[in-house]
C-alpha cells in the first residue's frame, strides 16, 4: 500500500514538474537554420523532377543522352529529306483525275468518259490515280475513236433513210405472212 | 490560425508557418523527450532532429490526420533510438535520495517543486530498470495521459503489449521507489 502511495506521489510529482525549455528561441532558430541549409522540403514539382530525371544529374548520362538526342535529330532530318525527294519524284510521274460534274470543256468531258470506261461505279469514287503516259495514250485513242465516230455518223446520216425503208418493207412482208 | 492550417502551409513549403509550428510544439516535444531520455541536452537534440524530420517528411503527412500524434510518434521513435544506443548506467547517486524521499513523503504535492537536477535524479532512479518500450509506454500513458488507442497509433504496438509493458513499468518503478527512496 505504501508502495502504491509512493508511486502515485511520484507520478503526481512528475506531472507537476514538467520539463521546461529555457532557450526556446535559440532552439527554434537552430531548427530554422538547418532546414534553410539544404534541408528545405522540396516542392511537388521538384519531387516529380527528382523521381523522373534523377539520372540526368550524372554528367556521363547527360552527355550520352545529349549526343543520342542530336544523332536522332540528324537521322530524322535526313530521313525527312529523303522522303520529300521520293514524294517529289513520284508526284512528277502521276496525275490525279477528279470527275467534274456537268462537264464543259472537251478535256473534262473526255475525263468523265474515261472514268466511266475504267470504273464501273464511277459516281461513287471521288478520284483515281493514273500514270500520265497511260492517260495520254488513252485520251489519244479516245479522241481518235470520237473522230472516227463522227466520221461514221456523217456517213450514216446519208444512207439511213434508204436502209430504214428497206428494213420496214421487209418487216411489213413478214407481218403479212404471219397474218396469213 | 489552427494547427491543421499551419501544417497545410508547411506542406506548401512555407517556412514562416513552419517556424510557427515549431513555436507551438517545441515545449511539448521537449517535455516528452526529456521525460524519456532524462537528459536536457539529448532532449534538445532530439527535438531539433524531430522537427527537421517533420520538415522533410511533411510531403508524406496526411493533413486530415492528427499532427500531434504524428509528432509524438517521431519523438518517441527518436527517444527509443537514443535509449537503445545508450550504455546502461549501473551507478546511483545516493546522496540526493534524502531530499527526494522528503519530497515524496510530504503531503500537498501541488506545491512541491523540484529543481531540474532533482527531477532528473528522481526519474533516473525510478526508471533505471525500464526498457525503451516500457519507458515509452509509461511516459505516454502515465505522464502524458494518452489512451491505449492513442499509444497504439503512436508506438504501433498491440494493445496487449502496451498493457503488459505498462504493468511491468509500474511494478518496476514501484520497486525502485520502495528500494531507494
Amino acid at each position: 500500500m505504501d508502495q502504491e502511495r509512493k508511486y502515485r506521489k511520484f507520478i503526481e510529482l512528475l506531472k507537476a514538474n514538467q520539463p521546461e525549455l529555457d532557450n526556446k528561441a535559440e532552439l527554434t532558430e537552430g531548427i530554422m537554420k538547418k532546414i534553410g541549409k539544404g534541408d528545405k522540403q522540396p516542392s511537388l514539382l521538384e519531387r516529380v523532377d527528382d523521381v523522373l530525371f534523377f539520372w540526368t544529374r550524372s554528367n556521363l548520362w547527360s552527355v550520352g543522352m545529349s549526343t543520342a538526342a542530336v544523332l536522332l535529330i540528324v537521322f530524322f532530318i535526313s530521313e525527312q529529306t529523303m522522303l520529300n525527294r521520293r514524294i517529289e519524284d513520284l508526284e512528277s510521274k502521276i496525275l490525279i483525275i477528279q470527275p467534274v460534274e456537268g462537264g464543259g470543256s472537251q478535256t473534262n468531258f473526255s475525263q468523265q468518259i474515261l472514268m466511266k470506261i475504267l470504273i464501273k461505279n464511277a459516281e461513287t469514287i471521288d478520284s483515281i490515280t493514273l500514270y500520265k503516259s497511260d492517260l495520254n495514250r488513252l485520251l489519244r485513242d479516245h479522241m481518235e475513236l470520237l473522230d472516227r465516230f463522227e466520221q461514221l455518223k456523217g456517213e450514216g446520216v446519208k444512207e439511213r433513210p434508204q436502209k430504214e425503208t428497206q428494213r420496214n418493207a421487209e418487216r411489213g412482208s413478214k407481218n403479212e405472212l404471219l397474218e396469213l | 490560425m489552427d494547427t491543421s492550417q499551419i501544417v497545410y502551409d508547411c506542406i506548401n513549403g512555407d517556412e514562416r508557418a513552419f517556424r510557427r509550428l515549431v513555436d507551438l510544439h517545441a515545449d511539448f516535444a521537449y517535455a516528452v523527450a526529456c521525460r524519456m531520455v532524462n537528459d536536457e541536452d539529448e532532449a534538445k537534440d532530439i527535438v531539433q532532429e524531430t522537427f527537421i524530420s517533420v520538415w522533410r517528411s511533411l510531403g508524406k503527412f496526411d493533413p486530415a490526420r492528427c499532427f500531434k500524434s504524428w509528432l509524438y510518434r517521431i519523438i518517441v521513435n527518436k527517444c527509443m533510438d537514443v535509449l537503445r544506443k545508450r550504455k546502461k548506467t549501473t551507478f546511483l547517486h545516493i546522496e540526493m535520495n534524502d531530499q527526494l524521499v522528503a519530497v515524496l513523503e510530504r503531503s500537498g504535492n501541488q506545491e512541491d517543486h523540484l529543481n531540474k537536477k532533482e527531477l532528473e535524479r528522481l526519474i533516473e532512479i525510478a526508471t533505471q530498470k525500464l526498457s525503451p518500450k516500457q519507458k515509452a509506454v509509461f511516459v505516454l500513458s502515465e505522464l502524458e495521459g494518452l489512451s491505449h488507442d492513442e499509444i497504439v497509433e503512436i508506438t504501433k504496438m498491440g494493445k496487449d503489449a502496451i498493457k503488459s509493458n505498462l504493468n511491468h513499468a509500474k511494478r518496476s518503478i514501484g520497486r525502485m521507489i520502495e528500494k531507494y527512496l
